[in-house]
């Protein structure tokens, strides 16, 4: 049986269903261990209980896609090692929706810049 | 038989809710506590910044659900329109923080969970914080989901204490918000997998 400690998917872009296809991804524990994972084809990452074990809390230090486009989590999670728990569709009050590395806004510039469409 | 008993017995009910109104028109006043000061608790990197992002997350007590429920740009948002995110604003977009609206709320779900307590630590100066749950929890002497989380003397610990002593100490709230191993870690190799 494979457990998981942490485990979590990420979209190429916002608010389009997308998987963010070898994004890197770092997370680093309260002791200052980090993980560094790279997401499969579906955009999924996750760690396992022989690969790394969190210590409580942990933070994702960045997600980076494989253009280099970087985001960064500013909040910590505390006890949950599912990041779907909270990053669920739609954003609203209780969630920041799904993972994304390139926000909407960011894309529709960056096709402005490209002279194309986002 | 149980129709009688229910007469009898009715009518001292009765005549006991009758002069019930009377009784309690005494205590028609308003009723306050002794708390900790809003003005230290709702500015930026002071205790409401500090339980925000140490404790609101949405994992913990950014949940609608909890009894003491936290609100901010890190968890939980007050506003149904907001979502649950911080952006510091950049060009035309507009900056996401934790809104005094939000500090307020957070200020009173945390002062009213145990208001004769938190009158008593109060009228003591904070000697003995413990006294209050949510001490208890973070400094581990209680069950909490979350763990032990403080330790007497630490930053953590030194902002709640000097925060319900009315003197609130900025610069170890801002300490404990942000200055955390993983926030400070060398970005090292540890742990590299591909699923």
């Amino acid at each position: 049986v494979l457990t998981l400690t942490i485990g979590g998917t990420v979209y190429a872009q916002q608010d389009k269903p997308l998987p963010a296809v070898a994004a890197q991804v770092q997370i680093v524990d309260q002791s200052g261990h980090t993980a560094n994972l790279t997401t499969n084809p579906a955009g999924n990452f996750f760690t396992t209980a022989a690969t790394f074990q969190p210590v409580y809390p942990f933070r994702v230090a960045q997600v980076a896609g494989a253009d280099g486009t970087k985001v960064n989590m500013f909040s910590v999670s505390n006890r949950e090692g599912s990041c779907a728990m909270c990053h669920f569709s739609p954003a609203s009050p209780i969630s920041p929706g799904p993972v994304f590395v390139l926000s909407t806004t960011a894309a529709a510039l960056r096709a402005q810049q490209q002279g194309g469409m986002p | 038989l149980k129709a009688i008993a229910a007469r009898v017995l009715g009518i001292p009910a009765m005549v006991f809710l009758a002069t019930l109104p009377a009784a309690c028109s005494v205590a028609q006043g308003r009723i306050g506590i002794d708390a900790p000061p809003e003005d230290q608790f709702s500015v930026q990197n002071s205790v409401g910044d500090y339980l925000d992002h140490r404790c609101g997350s949405l994992d913990c007590h950014g949940q609608p659900g909890r009894n003491l429920r936290i609100w901010g740009c890190f968890g939980m948002r007050l506003d149904p329109k907001d979502i649950s995110s911080c952006t510091i604003g950049s060009g035309t977009a507009q900056p996401r923080i934790t809104t005094p609206d939000e500090y307020h709320a957070t200020y009173r779900s945390l002062v009213g969970l145990e208001p004769a307590v938190m009158s008593e630590v109060m009228q003591s100066n904070a000697a003995n914080p413990e006294l209050l749950t949510f001490v208890r929890k973070a400094r581990g002497l209680e069950s909490h989901k979350g763990g032990r989380l403080i330790t007497p003397g630490d930053d953590q610990d030194t902002c709640i204490v000097s925060w319900l002593q009315g003197n609130t100490d900025m610069m170890a709230c801002g300490k404990a918000a942000f200055l955390y191993p993983m926030f400070l870690a060398p970005m090292g190799p540890d742990a590299s997998t591909s699923p």
